[in-house]
């Protein structure tokens, strides 16, 4: 999957807009794909036990074109990175940048 | 075995694949001990517009009708046919036995009410007048007060009903049913959600196929719009329809979930292997 030329921008966008620590860039092995590994500056859910690293996967919000993430795809990302979720940073042509979290399997909703 | 199985009426116009409904109470609660829940459709001709407190017939999904079939808890009726073929095949001494039956649920009344007044009566203390044969008051009064009683569902139709039962029927009104389905993978969907224990009903109300209940919908809230079946290989994951499911699932406290299905995977395990799910909810920042 090729999402080299959007790395940057998320990881930007983490570091300076949602204030993240510890931000680093990897390559995975099996798909090819780029991912971020960092530290938000406070838990994300009312549901995980910690503050901890979270997962990143920049992916181009394309419009006119298919996109490229099938469920084949993200069942390799989940096989390799071993964690219980996935945050999708999804980039707009205009630079804003949306996070998704993405779960394996059936999940609750979580707590307010 | 074939008794206790739910008949599903397949109201079908010309060219159509049918609307499965279920009309007799038993047989909507036996559903509902079994998950499926379905959607009650039936109201008064004089309250068309009411839409809260409707009745039988009890409205199925596709999915639902050809999902009991497969597991031997339903079979599929064809049509309102039925009911014509089953009047038609009243005969004259169907009509004198419906008739003597009558008569003999009125002489139960009547010694039920005889036995009720004569009790009152030495409860009173007074002495009950011997009358026997003669048109008194109250015998007016008792004859007037009788009632008939209307059943709930057709024993003629029923047995009728029974006769759809063999599989080449069966399998032959499945597949009409089936080919009206516009998206073959939601079966499959449907069915990996049944053996997790979810109750499904329509998604349209939260834009998605089905929304999933972690058990009966009159006790829990539904924790997730499951999305359209999604070839689990081919179909890349719309993003603008993540961003869109995800932002108003998490407004409604729902996670929106897409299921991926395997066209290469083999029949005879269990579907749960079959379907890939993934659960999307907003993060909460950006």
């Amino acid at each position: 999957m090729d999402n080299q030329h959007i790395i940057k921008l998320v990881r930007n966008n983490l570091v300076h807009q949602q204030l993240w620590d510890d931000v680093e860039e990897a390559k995975l092995e099996d798909t090819d794909a780029w991912v971020l590994r960092g530290l938000p500056p406070h838990k994300l859910s009312n549901d995980d036990p910690q503050l901890d690293h979270e997962w990143i996967l920049p992916i181009e919000l394309s419009q006119y074109k298919p996109g490229k993430l099938t469920l084949e795809l993200m069942d390799k990302i989940f096989s390799e990175l071993k964690c219980r979720r996935v945050t999708l940073g999804i980039v707009n042509d205009d630079g804003t940048v949306v996070y998704y979290f993405i779960y394996k399997g059936l999940h609750k909703p979580k707590r307010n | 075995m074939v008794g206790s199985k739910v008949a599903i009426v397949l109201l079908q116009r010309d060219g159509e694949a049918g609307t499965p409904l279920v009309f007799d109470i038993a047989s909507i609660e036996k559903l509902r001990s079994i998950g499926v829940a379905g959607i009650l459709t039936g109201t008064l001709p004089s309250a068309t517009q009411q839409n809260a407190f409707l009745s039988v017939p009890l409205r199925l999904m596709a999915e639902e009708a050809l999902w009991l079939v497969e597991k031997q808890l339903g079979y599929l009726v064809h049509g309102g046919g039925v009911v014509h073929t089953a009047a038609e095949a009243v005969k004259a001494e169907d009509m004198k036995e419906a008739r003597n039956e009558l008569e003999r649920s009125f002489e139960a009344q009547r010694e039920f009410k005889r036995q009720q007044h004569l009790e009152k009566l030495r409860r009173l203390g007074v002495k009950a007048e011997n009358s026997s044969g003669t048109e008194t008051d109250y015998s007016r009064l008792l004859e007037s007060s009788l009632f008939i009683e209307t059943c709930d569902s057709s024993a003629l139709i029923s047995q009728r009903q029974r006769e759809f039962d063999k599989p080449e029927i069966q399998a032959r009104l499945a597949q009409q049913l089936r080919t009206g389905c516009k998206c073959k993978g939601d079966f499959h969907v449907y069915k990996a959600l049944r053996e997790q224990g979810y109750f499904l009903s329509p998604g349209s109300r939260f834009g998605g196929r089905f929304i999933a209940y972690p058990g009966d919908p009159l006790r829990y809230h539904s924790h997730m719009t499951v999305q359209p079946a999604m070839d689990y290989r081919r179909d890349p994951l719309d993003l603008l329809q993540v961003v869109s499911g995800g932002r108003l699932g998490t407004g409604v406290k729902k996670l929106w979930v897409v299921g991926g299905v395997k066209d290469d995977y083999d029949s005879t395990d269990a579907e749960s292997g079959r379907v890939s799910f993934f659960s999307v909810e907003w993060a909460g920042f950006g």
